[in-house]
């Protein structure tokens, strides 16, 4: 726990320090993560709407063979986990601003980390099914049930 | 807590400006790009789950109610993207004067609607 020394110079009153209450240090973390996933969302999401192709059209065997690129498999997996980061901590604070009743609040803000937590983990799973279930063994796509 | 305290500002008499208008719509794009994220999902999971799975993700994305989806989601897209690089720019200190705020606006609007436009021409040929 980040902990700033009470000195001289401190305009804490005893009674606060008695009760340990005061900064945690860590104020301006919600705003920074979100300026930093801002900004790693900037590329990601500039490479998922060049790839409009392999993303609208292509038949299930095509969007099989696409995922099963290395490299767009990673990429997908970063704009996952920074996207849905970024949109649970941007919903956070829409959540802050308007329910200010504390126990809906901590209802609707627990909900929402959870939500978008799973969904992210259910991505990132398929990802995996989907790039490990087949490629590493080269086993044809119809004996490990991916293709029937 | 004083429980019926006046909301300010009273948003009934509130003239609309750019900014305010711009400064909601950035709010409100990116919780239409958070419920959104559903349809990844839907899209990686169905993938797992074989041909026919895929093929009912894809039937209900290109039905109207998926098609309007997929352009509110595109327009809601570039806008939260642009204005968000607006945002960026404000962060760094920079075109915060009220002309540099509101040539900012009208050029991500204007941005926004041609990037759209571009992006559903190219995806429905």
């Amino acid at each position: 726990m980040p902990y700033i020394q009470d000195n001289e110079k401190s305009i804490r009153t005893p009674l606060g320090r008695a009760r340990n209450h005061g900064s945690a240090q860590g104020g301006t973390h919600h705003w920074w993560m979100q300026r930093i996933t801002s900004i790693a969302l900037i590329p990601l999401v500039i490479w998922l709407l060049s790839c409009l192709d392999c993303l609208l059209t292509p038949s299930f065997e095509q969007t099989v063979m696409w995922l099963n690129n290395p490299f767009v498999a990673v990429t997908i997996a970063l704009f996952v986990i920074v996207g849905f980061y970024h949109a649970s901590t941007g919903i956070q604070v829409v959540i802050e601003d308007y329910i200010h009743c504390k126990s809906a609040k901590i209802t609707a803000l627990m909900l929402t980390h959870f939500t978008f937590f799973a969904m992210a983990v259910a991505c990132l799973f398929s990802l995996l099914v989907i790039n490990f279930k087949t490629n590493p063994f080269s086993i044809p796509m119809q004996e490990v049930g991916i293709i029937e | 807590m004083a429980k019926q305290r006046p909301l300010s500002p009273h948003l009934q008499v509130y003239k609309p400006q750019l900014t305010s208008m711009m400064s909601i719509m950035h709010r409100i794009t990116g919780f239409a790009l958070a419920v959104g994220l559903i349809v990844p999902t839907w899209w990686l999971v169905s993938v797992t789950q074989g041909p026919d799975a895929f093929m009912q993700f894809q039937e209900f994305m290109r039905g109207p109610v998926g098609l309007s989806l997929l352009a509110g989601w595109a327009f809601s897209l570039i806008y939260h993207l642009l204005n968000g690089l607006r945002h960026l720019m404000w962060d760094t200190g920079r075109g915060l004067t009220l002309p540099e705020v509101y040539r900012s606006g009208w050029l991500v609007i204007l941005g926004s609607v041609i990037v759209t436009a571009a992006l559903l021409y190219s995806a429905y040929n």
